[in-house]
């Protein structure tokens, strides 16, 4: 099952296209919509808006169960006691721009719900509502997670049917005044290890999904700026998504590679899905 | 419903409830809503600290800092010893590194520039639909949703998928480099995003007709926008100099910091004053550093420009004269660059035979029919249009006379780039005919039957067709450019709404125009010369394989016996991944055809990856991501776009590849002339380390101050530095393979060479004549002597004078690294002569002239000990080309 947050907004009619698609390809093709009614968009307009989402899924063969829930504590709150508890399904969100206009994720709603831990999520930001949540060429950077494709693949696996392209990329960051100076050893070094991890990482792809219905190119790129890295190939492949990790490591981390994960969400050439796997 | 379908996809209606927009376009609160998520519709990346930190980048850079310590070095040493123009120097000094620093800056500001010229591609303001109202509003403030008005030219300032079309053709060279109009549509197709044409693409200009369109992606993620992104973004790599003076400075610094505080702690262990200990310390790290070095790499790279100028290559970036020497792969267009970009039809050949059409009625109407499928304007007497279409126009005029060719009623379908051909309706021989011409691959499938008019068309067979495809290859094969041409009588005159589609059915092909676009006749030979040299040529054309094959075997860019092997095709291209396309490029593919420039981008990385230094060339806006991509990015200067030249480091003034050639023999040159001066100026480094040395571990007088080692490395040794940099060009610098990627500059052997070799050389002569001097004038080992004691004066002044001396004969040695140096002539190289005038007079000045002594600090000697000091020129000389001749044995 999908699960959709949906606020009412165009914005989440955009998201709600990669639901309903995702959907279409699940096995039970049933997609819970979660409404919470905080008042900010008048009820009309989300009728008009969760209508339009019915007769899509009725096009796509989709079961479509909206739910509408009254504000509790937090929207946050409203929608964690509504999810309900199935390690199989996958919740789908928004991060949308915040009032500031710096910052997609930190503090969002989105960014509370991918730190629980009840099933995958998915925040997504759309940014190109012509690929109608149909997105072709994917690129997914990585930062080298023991996990692997295992980390990804809830997420992956729901996509990969309607990809036709996608470029693994590993970014090997080294110290921006160190950078200049690498010997040639060095880069050799560092290019073998991250080749090494993307070998594994599509063997453990091509193991799991095993016919790969679309193809697929790696990359190791060794640079001090990882969130410039990921910018740069995806405007160069021409990406229609890119799949973020989100990481699981210390506050002090998060906060110095929030900034970074900030920094494409403003710049980002395509959509972008933000997982926790 | 089809779950994979995109917005070029769906129908009309649909378009508008996907993107949550309507007829009457979006109301303002709805599109301030949009505008507030995805932001302005505009390609600039924004980074408002990017200007500041590129400044104090140059600032940190060890090359800068380095200049800065010296000049630091010299203003104590003022303190030290007052009125000995030291302040003067480190002025000197620390404006040559604001210089340095400045320079490279301004070379960062420039994609700024890169930035203004794609803001050109965007138009201000726009017409939109909002709220049931036309009006015209910034197009920054555009959003997807918006119901965008098109009309004769203007630029589309986003993305949009059209919805209705009146006659809308648009010229897409922004994003595709092909010049050719396209014709619009509104209907849904089956293509991708980017090949589809009913979308209006953001930069591109509306050529004719009206559209209305949504606009579904704003600012950088449309593709322009992207196209912008990289252009702007894009960080280029060091250039192999400046890693290598890098890693050079490093080392110095090492060198000269650990040396200076080694003898500092032995001083303070030893009991001397820590005064004095931190005087020396400064005087070992002044000796060890070659302050004069930096500043001359800069002007030999200036020198180098100037001279690369001369044959065409102009360049923006004085790294890219010594990069472009270092390339090892130049990745070149065909048309303009290795042709000269004068199409001809050469030859008209009938559907199934290689013999060419000798009836004149066929041949005129061959060329008729191709005519129809043009689209050319007579302006002042000279036909203007595509190329193509001009060369088929001036051959109809040739074979028809100069009597009205052009009709003043037919419709024509311009060239698609994804069909790869055009079309057009007209009159022949009173008939009224459409006609297509293009590429045979493309035009293949539509033949239902083959002939010329005044026959009866036959049939097509699939052994008639294999027959004309193999007249196509035959001509392709020899270096023509094939273009097919096919059409059918029309029985009534269509009407104006009949698309192409509909009109290309039955058709019959006439036959086949052959067009030959000449080599640039100076190109086999810069060909020849790449090869010697080790450069690989990859040719990069949207033309057919086989044209593409056989212009590279007339080059010379592959053999005559070369196969399909070494040829890919774009659609090949798009299915390889960049490790499949390293290994292709590994297995010796040189030919790139009918690709899109926005593969060259895709070339470019796979040859970085492989750890190829390479050159570029480009001409489009969309080519500028990979001309900032490669290491050295080349712009024509004739054909080029502003945008292609702002990202380009060189630009080449006659689009001629045979310049691009001649730039690369210039770039070695200064790398070779570089590696000279840097062997010249490290030898003076021994005779001015060694006296401290001395000085420290035994009980001797030192013999020589900081100001007499300043006076050498940012004195004297500079106009000679300068001197070698301008050395002509080596009949070898081509014969040789370009140097690998861990190539250093301050080598082992090098270092060897000048610091245990010649400089050791030079130091053990002028302190034999130090210590000769101070033997004479009675000074014994342990004795104390003071700065101003006339012994101590004379005897540090011929130790100086013999270092510069003997830099003579090191500097005539230095020009050949086998050969004895003067067999090139002193003569020739003024600037040569100069520095060793230079030289002469200041090392009798410096003795015998009293202003000059009390700035050094020096005195005289007597003749025959300055004589002794001159045998030092055939000494260091000598020496030098015996263990030359050693080597070579």
């Amino acid at each position: 099952m999908i699960i959709l947050a949906h606020d009412g907004s165009i914005y989440s009619d955009w998201v709600a296209r990669y639901a309903i698609r995702i959907a279409a390809s699940e096995q039970d093709r049933k997609l819970l919509l979660l409404h919470v009614q905080d008042g900010k968009i008048c009820p009309e307009v989300v009728e008009s808006r969760l209508s339009m989402i019915a007769s899509e899924c009725d096009s796509f063969d989709v079961e479509f169960l909206p739910e509408h829930l009254s504000l509790g504590s937090s929207v946050y709150r409203s929608l964690r006691q509504a999810i309900p508890p199935s390690p199989d399904a996958l919740f789908i969100c928004g991060t949308r721009v915040k009032s500031r206009k710096n910052h997609y994720l930190a503090g969002s709603v989105a960014e509370k719900l991918l730190r629980m831990h009840e099933c995958p999520i998915l925040a997504l930001r759309v940014v190109q509502p012509g690929l109608l949540g149909n997105p072709h060429d994917l690129l997914l950077p990585l930062a080298g997670h023991l996990q692997g494709f295992s980390r990804v693949e809830p997420i992956f696996r729901r996509l990969a049917t309607q990809l036709r392209s996608v470029h693994v990329c590993r970014i090997m960051q080294v110290n921006a005044l160190r950078h200049p100076h690498l010997s040639p050893a060095m880069e050799h070094i560092l290019k073998r290890k991250g080749s090494s991890y993307l070998s594994k990482f599509r063997f453990e792809m091509e193991a799991t999904l095993d016919p790969v219905p679309f193809r697929c190119d790696q990359k190791v790129i060794i640079s001090p700026d990882w969130a410039h890295e990921v910018l740069m190939q995806a405007n160069r492949l021409k990406a229609q998504l890119l799949l973020l990790g989100l990481s699981e490591r210390s506050l002090a981390y998060r906060v110095l590679h929030s900034a970074a994960i900030e920094k494409i969400l403003h710049e980002t050439p395509c959509d972008i899905g933000i997982y926790r796997g | 419903m089809n779950d994979s379908l995109q917005i070029q996809n769906i129908p009309t209606e649909q378009v508008f409830s996907t993107l949550g927009s309507q007829r009457q376009g979006l109301n303002s609160a709805e599109a301030a809503e949009r505008l507030s998520e995805v932001g302005r519709n505009s390609v600039e990346v924004r980074d408002p600290g990017r200007l500041a930190r590129s400044l104090l980048r140059q600032f940190a850079n060890f090359f800068t800092l380095l200049l800065f310590v010296s000049a630091a070095i010299c203003f104590v040493a003022e303190t030290l010893q007052t009125g000995q123009s030291m302040v003067l120097l480190g002025w000197a000094l620390a404006g040559v590194a604001l210089l340095n620093a400045l320079f490279s800056f301004i070379q960062e500001y420039r994609a700024e520039k890169a930035m203004q010229a794609l803001r050109g591609f965007l138009p201000p303001k726009v017409e939109v639909i909002r709220d049931g109202k036309t009006g015209t509003i910034l197009a920054e403030l555009l959003v997807p949703g918006d119901l965008l008005l098109l009309s004769e030219g203007i630029r589309v300032p986003a993305d949009a998928r059209l919805v209705e079309t009146e006659e809308l053709v648009v010229n897409n060279a922004p994003l595709t480099g092909e010049a050719s109009p396209i014709t619009l549509t509104a209907e849904p197709v089956k293509s991708r995003l980017v090949e589809s044409n009913n979308i209006a693409f953001a930069g591109c200009l509306v050529m004719r007709g009206r559209g209305l369109a949504v606009v579904f992606a704003t600012g950088l993620r449309t593709e322009f926008g992207k196209l912008a992104h990289l252009s702007q973004a894009i960080r280029r790599t060091a250039s192999p100099l400046e890693r290598q003076t890098a890693h050079m400075v490093r080392v110095l610094t090492v060198i000269a910091i650990s040396l200076g505080m080694a003898f500092f702690l032995y001083g303070v262990f030893s009991g001397r004053p820590l005064s004095v200990n931190l005087v020396f310390m400064m005087g070992i790290i002044v000796a060890n550093v070659p302050e004069g070095l930096l500043p001359t790499f800069t002007l030999a790279l200036a020198m180098g420009s100037l001279r690369m100028a001369r044959k065409n290559v102009l360049v923006t970036s004085l790294n890219a004269v010594e990069a472009l020497g270092a390339t090892q792969v130049i990745c070149t267009d065909k048309t303009g660059t290795l042709t000269q970009n004068k199409l001809s039809v050469s030859r008209l050949l009938p559907p199934t035979s290689i013999e060419d059409m000798t009836i004149a009625e066929d041949r005129e109407r061959l060329l008729r029919m191709a005519l129809c499928a043009s689209d050319v304007h007579l302006v002042d007497q000279h036909y203007s249009g595509d190329p193509l279409d001009v060369a088929v126009a001036q051959r109809v005029a040739e074979e028809c006379g100069p009597q009205e060719i052009l009709e003043k009623e037919r419709r024509h379908f311009a060239f698609d780039f994804s069909k790869k051909r055009a079309a057009g309706i007209g009159t022949v021989g009173n008939q009224q005919v459409f006609a297509v011409k293009g590429a045979w691959e493309m035009i293949r499938p539509m033949l239902t039957k083959i002939g010329s008019l005044d026959q009866t068309p036959v049939p097509v067979t699939v052994k008639l067709l294999d027959d004309a495809e193999t007249v196509m290859a035959r001509m392709a094969e020899a270096g023509y450019r094939v273009v097919a041409v096919a059409g059918r009588p029309l029985a009534n005159k269509p009407s104006a709404k009949i698309s192409q589609d509909e009109l290309e059915q039955e058709l019959t092909l006439h036959g086949f125009l052959c067009i030959e676009d000449p080599l640039r006749p100076e190109v086999p030979e810069a060909l020849k010369c790449c090869q010697t040299a080790g450069i690989d040529v990859i040719l990069i054309t949207g033309d057919h394989p086989d044209t593409a094959l056989s212009v590279a075997k007339r080059c010379g860019i592959v053999g005559h016996d070369m196969s399909r092997e070494v040829v890919l095709t774009g659609q090949e291209l798009e299915t390889l991944g960049e490790s499949e396309l390293e290994e292709k490029l590994s297995r010796g593919v040189r030919i790139f055809a009918r690709t899109s420039p926005a593969q060259k981008m895709k070339i470019v990385m796979a040859l970085k990856s492989m750890e190829r230094v390479v050159a570029m060339t480009g001409d489009g806006v969309n080519d500028a991501p990979a001309l900032k991509a490669a290491n050295i990015g080349i712009a024509m200067g004739k054909s080029g776009t502003d945008v292609a030249r702002a990202s380009a480091q060189i630009i080449l003034l006659d689009d001629n590849f045979a310049s691009i050639v001649a730039g690369i023999e210039e770039g070695r040159t200064v790398f070779l002339n570089i590696r000279k001066f840097t062997n010249y100026v490290l030898v003076s480094n021994g005779p001015e380390i060694l006296p401290y040395l001395l000085y420290v571990l035994l009980p001797v007088p030192l013999a020589l101050t900081v100001i007499q080692i300043l006076s050498i490395d940012l004195g004297t040794d500079i106009v000679p530095s300068m001197a070698l940099g301008q050395e002509p060009p080596d009949p070898e610098a081509m014969q040789h393979p370009p140097r690998s990627h861990d190539f250093k500059l301050l080598s082992r052997g090098l270092v060897i060479h000048s610091y245990l070799f010649l400089g050791l050389l030079e130091a053990a002569w002028s302190l034999g004549l130090f210590f000769l001097v101070l033997h004479q004038g009675g000074w014994h080992y342990g004795a104390d002597l003071a700065s101003d004691d006339p012994l101590y004066r004379s005897a540090t002044g011929i130790a100086l004078a013999t270092i510069l001396l003997m830099q003579i004969g090191n500097l005539i040695g230095r020009r050949y690294t086998s050969r004895s140096g003067l067999d090139r002539g002193i003569y020739k190289n003024r600037l040569m002569l100069a520095g060793i005038v230079i030289q002469v007079v200041f090392s009798w000045a410096l003795l015998y002239v009293p202003w000059l002594q009390k700035v050094l600090g020096t005195g005289p000697v007597h003749w025959t000990l300055y004589l002794l000091a001159w045998l030092g020129v055939p000494l260091i000389f000598g020496v030098d080309y015996f263990r030359k001749q050693l080597s070579s044995r």
